[in-house]
């Protein structure tokens, strides 16, 4: 039994940091439609970020979480205005971002693969090798930091879209475009935002992984469908969803990795994705897009 | 009295293809309701989508209160005191009811002022009121419709654009719509009305503007219309029969 809950905990705390890793990209699909394949790889940017940050002044990664959300966000800017700005963010063309962003996704992993070559890097703050316990329970602290920053920052956007006037707006954006337009919501600020906040997220998620799991820029590739798997059972475009995917699919897959074969846990996620598509394919809180 | 909205020349279409409403003229005054009627792709529809932006005019000038709001955003439009209500239901499903009337006033700055119209809203349709956490997606249809008027209500726009008002409604549900219209109306705005049921529509109307292909036919008084063989047999279809 202890057992178990050791597992489900070290589960829930990898758990939320993917769900940071996809509230991005969950956003910019919300208002957008753009299913950014190119999330994953804005990830490996800010881990890069925190990385050099780490190394050249010995910036703790999780203090760099700011730094590297704000040069992600900045990229994802530029981005905006030179790539989707024009035809991709007019909800109608969700098919042509798919080739889209995977082509960005190209272009960005070969110029970090230039400059960085595709060797594994982690940065390796004091905490990272250390480990609590809770009574019997034990957790790595990088896994518990990264876990509680996690929470920390997606509850910063939960309360951001709930409350705030511009969170407000990107909401009814994303559920109503044309009505958001009518009642006075400047929608192309709100997409513009949204994007960056979005890639900003990415930014951020890197920061936290790259203490956490070892990166190198083609790392994304294996990512784009474990993402995608997550925010798919969530239901693409829901926040709440993106959390509830992706601490299901991380527990279960750490619930199989202890008791059937670590080779086997990843299979958790493609799984998850075949079966919701096949059967419930706007997730359990998306809505069906048309 | 000087016209609110002065539309001269105006000429529309979508994307690549061919211009839906040519030379298009149409000026109303404050407190006016007209209502545009004319067979189906006659551009009834597009002429109110170029006021408000969502379709940007090809060419030709729409002047609102003397400034020119042609090419403007819909956004910046709607802020110079243009509503519209488009055919489709304007609510933001996942959204509480209250949720949806604060977007009436998103782009008010004086917050007391909001709450006092979200308020007023409220007192004109108590149904809503009584419903103010529940999700709007989850209202009967007839709620919801209820809500896109309370939002209006809350805009307190100078001109409101109706786009087929009594579109898919149950009969019991058109007139509690055209009620809403009339008080709408009564208070002040002034409407531009697109309507399928051109009888019902003109009943609504100080004036109606008949449009084909495009163009503009004539704009007489309503009861004028409502009399013109040509027109009852033209547009009235069945109603006029009877």
């Amino acid at each position: 039994m202890m057992q178990v809950l050791q597992v489900v905990i070290l589960g829930l705390a990898l758990g939320f940091v993917y769900a940071l890793m996809v509230s991005g990209l969950t956003l910019i699909f919300g208002v957008m439609r753009i299913v950014n394949l190119a999330h994953p790889i804005l990830i490996i940017t800010g881990a890069f970020v925190s990385y050099w940050l780490f190394i050249l002044i010995g910036l703790d990664p999780i203090l760099s979480v700011p730094l590297a959300a704000i040069v992600v966000a900045f990229l994802g800017i530029v981005l905006y205005k030179l790539v989707f700005e024009k035809d991709a963010a007019k909800q109608t063309y969700s098919e042509m971002t798919v080739l889209l962003t995977f082509g960005m996704a190209m272009v960005i992993d070969g110029i970090l693969a230039f400059f960085f070559h595709n060797t594994q890097r982690i940065t390796s703050p004091s905490y990272a090798t250390d480990a609590i316990f809770i009574g019997e329970i034990f957790i790595p602290t990088a896994q518990l930091y990264s876990g509680l920053v996690s929470v920390t920052i997606i509850t910063a956007l939960a309360l951001f879209l709930k409350y705030s006037n511009f969170g407000v707006a990107i909401r009814a954006t994303s559920q109503n475009r044309t009505s958001a337009e009518l009642v006075g919501v400047n929608v192309k600020l709100v997409c513009l935002v949204s994007f960056a906040i979005g890639c900003g997220l990415a930014g951020s998620a890197g920061a936290l992984v790259s203490f956490v799991f070892s990166f190198f820029p083609s790392r994304h590739w294996e990512w784009i469908a474990i993402m995608m798997s997550l925010v798919v059972l969530g239901g693409m475009g829901s926040i709440t969803g993106a959390v509830i995917g992706a601490l299901i699919l991380s527990v279960v897959s750490s619930l199989v990795s202890a008791y059937y074969s670590p080779a086997w846990s990843t299979m958790v996620f493609f799984l998850a994705l075949f079966v919701v598509l096949l059967f419930r394919p706007q997730g359990l809180f998306g809505v069906r897009v048309d | 009295m000087t016209n609110l909205l002065d539309m001269r020349n105006l000429v529309a279409g979508y994307g690549y293809g061919p211009d839906i409403i040519h030379d298009f003229n149409l000026q109303i005054k404050k407190s006016e309701v007209k209502c545009i009627i004319g067979p189906n792709g006659a551009g009834k529809s597009t002429v109110l989508k170029a006021i408000t932006g969502v379709l940007k005019p090809r060419s030709g000038a729409v002047e609102f209160e003397g400034k020119d709001i042609a090419g403007k955003e819909a956004y910046q439009i709607m802020r110079q005191g243009i509503c519209f209500l488009p055919q489709e239901r304007a609510i933001f499903p996942n959204m509480t009811v209250a949720e949806n009337l604060k977007m009436g006033t998103y782009s008010l700055q004086d917050k007391r002022l909001a709450e006092e119209r979200i308020h007023h809203a409220i007192e004109t349709f108590p149904v809503l009121g009584e419903r103010l956490h529940q999700l709007s997606g989850t209202l009967s249809g007839g709620q919801q419709q209820q809500l896109v008027y309370a939002r209006a209500f809350a805009i307190q726009p100078k001109l409101m654009l109706i786009d087929e008002p009594s579109l898919g409604l149950a009969p019991a549900l058109v007139e509690q719509t055209f009620q809403h219209i009339a008080n709408i109306a009564s208070s002040g705005i002034a409407v531009i009305l697109v309507e399928q049921n051109a009888f019902r529509g003109l009943e609504a109307a100080d004036y109606g503007v008949v449009m084909d292909l495009g163009k503009l036919v004539f704009e007489k008084p309503a009861n004028e219309v409502l009399q013109d063989q040509r027109i009852r047999e033209l547009y009235l279809g069945k109603a006029a029969k009877q």
